[in-house]
């Protein structure tokens, strides 16, 4: 378990982050989400032992990183949002300089390389020298990195960043793989990301905490109620004053209009009730057209846009 | 303190380390660069002076180690920081003296390499007249003090930026003014008090005593405690990040 106390960080006077405290519980994939310089990477880097809290503390499983860094970064594996790795060597070499450096057991070197070799895909890159691997690659080789000890908590910032659409799916898998047997925090702005991977979202503004939970309890928790848009066929001011006068309806508010005689309503139901049938009786009883009729539930990003204000 | 999985740690870095240094074009250029000068300049006089012992060639050697010492130390920390893997390899299980330790232990191993390249030199001379082995030896032992301490103050100049020319000019700069204020020509000149400080912290005297095939442990002290100050002033810097 990671417990973030109270934490601080001051950088030449700015407070780049605020106090901040949460819980990642063992085995959860926790997505970190916030704009940039909200402080994930700050939080991030002060985990992982690279920087020092100016206030509070991190605890790992009862160990604090100020005084046990070393041993908490035995149990973590991480991957920075540049993902720096030494262009020069060769990927099996690099691979190869980790396992040692982390201490993995010599008779279990080999066959841990092949397992994070084919975990990663890397399998055709292994001879290549990293200056020459693609964006995504060079990201595989960041995560074959962070687990070839078999860590039990897994950092990694941005890991999604500047790949491409089969890069970001095939990355997304092998976290969510990951994640069945590890502790993952793992950040990103992108918001379909978390839908996609997380059991539970912090969002992170100015150094601050704003939310907390996972994505359908924050969508909740804002308040954010259903919406229905509707298309209809036919004279405006009548059916904007027949939905008027449905009483189940709490406002309507003009969305758009298609051509002289097309209108979108976006319709927000008194709470709980479901209108679309009420909607649908008051156009067939006039003889307009329905053209489209959909229902929207607050999706992240409106969560993530109220959030961070 | 040493146990070990400690020692086992530095010397991965180390391995990795000497490896990167052989792995790139730079290393090789700079050995034949250096063992071109060397051999030249020394041949250049050994047959006009037409004496079978290599004093000359360790009279050179501190101003070309001024040049090449530079060379193998100024990627050490800059390259780290500038390429952000610093914060990858900080962020390994290590202390940062083993970071460091790591390092500075390649770059010497690099120099040794080097230096043990030039052995054809007194097998040359042995082979042309009868040579006395104890100030050969000597010398070679005291290069390895001196590269060692240079080594350990170009590094330290090298984790203060992260760019690798600065890192070799001021370094280039600051081993001079080490060798050079224990020179002859500044300490006659310098103020009475400072002399005696100045020739005792300058790198050149203490070269010089051990290269005449005097080996006073005050000098290996000297070299000794020169390179874990310039050590522990990198662990320092490096420390300062957080």
């Amino acid at each position: 378990m990671i417990k973030v106390d109270n934490l601080t960080k001051q950088i030449s006077g700015n407070k780049i982050l605020n106090s901040i405290s949460f819980e990642v519980r063992d085995g959860e994939i926790l997505g970190f989400l916030g704009p940039n310089g909200a402080g994930k990477t700050t939080t991030m880097k002060i985990i992982t032992g690279f920087w020092t809290p100016s206030a509070g503390n991190v605890y790992v499983n009862d160990l604090n990183v100020t005084a046990d860094s070393l041993a908490i970064r035995d149990r973590l594996g991480y991957l920075p949002e540049t993902v720096p790795l030494y262009d020069d060597m060769k990927v099996y070499e690099y691979l190869r300089f980790i396992a040692d450096i982390r201490n993995v057991p010599k008779e279990n070197i080999t066959s841990r390389l092949k397992q994070v070799i084919a975990d990663c895909g890397l399998e055709s890159v292994i001879t290549k020298p990293i200056e020459e691997l693609s964006k995504g690659y060079r990201q595989r080789t960041g995560l074959a990195q962070a687990i070839i000890h078999e860590p039990e908590i897994l950092i990694l910032d941005e890991p999604t960043t500047g790949l491409d659409p089969n890069q970001i799916v095939e990355i997304r898998n092998l976290i969510k793989k990951l994640g069945e047997r590890k502790t993952v925090i793992f950040s990103t702005h992108i918001l379909s990301e978390v839908q996609a991977t997380c059991d539970r979202v912090i969002i992170i503004n100015k150094g601050k905490i704003v939310g907390e939970g996972t994505p359908g309890e924050l969508a909740q928790r804002l308040g954010t109620q259903e919406m229905i848009y509707v298309k209809i066929k036919g004279p405006r001011e009548v059916i904007y004053g027949a939905l008027r006068a449905l009483e189940q309806i709490e406002e309507i508010l003009d969305k758009d209009a298609e051509s002289e005689e097309i209108f979108g309503f976006a319709i927000r139901p008194k709470a709980g009730l479901d209108i679309r049938e009420h909607i649908a009786d008051v156009v067939r009883q006039n003889n307009w057209s329905i053209l489209e009729l959909n229902r929207q539930t607050a999706s992240m990003e409106d969560v993530f846009r109220e959030l961070t204000k | 303190m040493f146990s070990k999985i400690y020692l086992q740690k530095i010397y991965a870095l180390f391995k990795k380390e000497l490896f990167s240094y052989f792995n790139s074009p730079i290393a090789y250029i700079f050995i034949a660069v250096f063992l071109i000068v060397g051999n030249w300049l020394f041949f250049n006089s050994f047959f006009v002076i037409g004496q079978a012992n290599m004093r000359n060639y360790f009279i050179l050697l501190p101003w070309i180690f001024l040049f090449l010492t530079p060379a193998i130390t100024m990627r050490g920390w800059a390259e780290e920081k500038r390429s952000g893997t610093i914060e990858f390899l900080l962020t390994l299980p290590i202390t940062d003296w083993q970071a460091v330790l790591g390092k500075f232990l390649a770059a010497l191993a690099f120099l040794v390499v080097a230096l043990v390249l030039t052995a054809t030199l007194p097998v040359t001379v042995s082979y042309l007249g009868a040579v006395d082995v104890g100030p050969i030896i000597g010398s070679y032992l005291g290069a390895v003090l001196m590269g060692a301490a240079y080594l350990a103050l170009g590094l330290f100049i090298s984790s203060l930026t992260k760019n690798q020319i600065i890192a070799f000019i001021a370094a280039v700069a600051a081993c001079f003014l080490f060798f050079f204020i224990g020179n002859d020509f500044v300490i006659m000149t310098a103020p009475r008090v400072l002399a005696p400080l100045l020739q005792w912290l300058g790198l050149g005297a203490h070269f010089d005593n051990i290269a005449r095939g005097v080996i006073d442990t005050k000098d290996i002290i000297y070299y000794l405690s020169f390179i874990w100050l310039w050590l522990w002033l990198n662990k320092e810097i490096i420390a300062l990040r957080r």
